[in-house]
């Protein structure tokens, strides 16, 4: 087991150090990248960023991490992430694709890598893609911020629903009408109770995003 | 006598080489990863190296600056070469001894504090706004959130659920 602790920075994306064996991590890919253990990788543990009165409904039972009261007063404001955005980057990022601060959400299928803008995403939500052969779902919470994705075949094999929002703002889809909810499960209809397998998706600036995925597409850009 | 004074040279030699090794044992890992700076590979790497071993490389620095310092300490010669000999040898050491602190001060853990804690407690009575962001993740059973704010504060946090040992890191 190990112990990891702040003990560098790397383009803005930063390395931890363990204590037990002095090896050198990368924050974002969990890759050992110095020292004794190198070339290792963490498991990497599903998560996701989601609103806090989302996740409690969603959650029965689940703790919370408490404060640390000795460092509580000095947390990031509410506002921290439009503050943020004002924050120099230092890699910057090619092409202008994007600003290197925008937030995207990126997601990986099939060997392939796609970003979205998250101004796009709450604009356009439900978004049905195609990413590396994955017909995926981006869909927005009823917080109007927090952001998932899902496969939109019930099993391998199946054919991709066609999934959007009907005039009383609920999701359904064009097949059987059902019902779906944020948790990608269907709450009424022939589907009723059947659901869509998450995908991952990653928060992150389009500098920090690009860089660790180099072949990166981008919803709304080029190649679409 | 001549001979002397080449040995001395010598050791003065050394005693600058160890003060400037541990300078920059010490230093090249926050001058080349200080925030607002962008990283090349080969540099990056270097400072990891660097960065792990400075405390032995500063250690050597220090029993290689007394060895060094030792004949210029001496007494011999007027009072005026003798002063001039001690004031070097006192100030290479006093560099040396800097660095070697230096080393063993976890910059990026003072300037990000590690969460001291990792009290957790129920979802009605965390003091979370409804619209703050937290960070999800399920173990096992086990259900946990982590608020993004104080994640981003304290950027690192050792934790165990269910018995699983996880780090979250925002």
């Amino acid at each position: 087991m190990l112990t990891f602790r702040l003990a560098g920075i790397n383009n803005q994306n930063f390395i931890m150090r363990d204590e037990e064996t002095g090896t050198f991590w990368q924050q974002v890919s969990g890759q050992a990248i110095s020292g004794p253990l190198r070339g290792l990788s963490l498991e990497a543990v599903a998560s996701e960023e989601v609103g806090f009165a989302v996740w409690k409904a969603e959650a029965p039972g689940g703790m919370v991490l408490a404060p640390d009261v000795l460092h509580a007063a000095k947390y990031a404001p509410a506002d921290w992430e439009q503050r943020m955005a004002r924050t120099p980057t230092v890699i910057g990022a090619p092409d202008g694709v994007l600003a290197p601060r925008e937030l995207v959400v990126g997601l990986s299928a099939g060997g392939v890598d796609r970003a979205y803008p998250v101004r796009e995403v709450v604009a356009r939500a439900p978004i049905s893609d195609e990413v590396g052969g994955t017909p995926v779902l981006i869909v927005i919470g009823p917080d109007g911020r927090t952001i998932r994705a899902f496969d939109r075949r019930l099993g391998e094999g199946d054919q991709a629903l066609e999934i959007s929002r009907d005039t009383s703002s609920a999701l359904v889809d064009a097949g059987t009408r059902s019902a779906w909810d944020f948790q990608g499960c269907a709450t009424a209809g022939p589907l009723r109770g059947r659901c869509l397998t998450p995908i991952d998706l990653l928060k992150d600036y389009w500098f920090d995003w690009e860089r660790y995925h180099p072949d990166t597409s981008v919803y709304g850009g080029e190649g679409r | 006598m001549l001979e002397r004074e080449v040995r001395i040279g010598r050791r003065a030699a050394a005693l600058a080489a160890a003060a400037l090794v541990a300078v920059g044992a010490a230093g090249l890992p926050y001058y080349v990863m200080r925030p607002f700076r962008a990283q090349g590979a080969r540099e990056l790497a270097l400072a990891l190296v660097t960065l792990r071993w400075s405390p032995l490389i500063a250690a050597a620095c220090v029993a290689a600056g007394i060895w060094a310092a030792i004949p210029l300490w001496r007494r011999a010669g007027s009072l005026w070469a003798r002063g001039a000999r001690r004031a070097a040898a006192g100030a290479g050491l006093l560099v040396i001894g800097l660095s070697a602190l230096g080393t063993q001060v976890r910059v990026f853990e003072r300037m990000f504090a590690p969460m001291s804690s990792t009290h957790v407690v129920p979802a009605d009575a965390a003091r979370v706004e409804p619209d703050d962001m937290v960070l999800a993740v399920r173990v096992g059973g086990a259900r946990r959130a982590y608020p993004v704010r104080t994640l981003a504060y304290h950027h690192v946090l050792n934790d165990e659920i269910d018995g699983i040992p996880v780090v979250a890191t925002f």
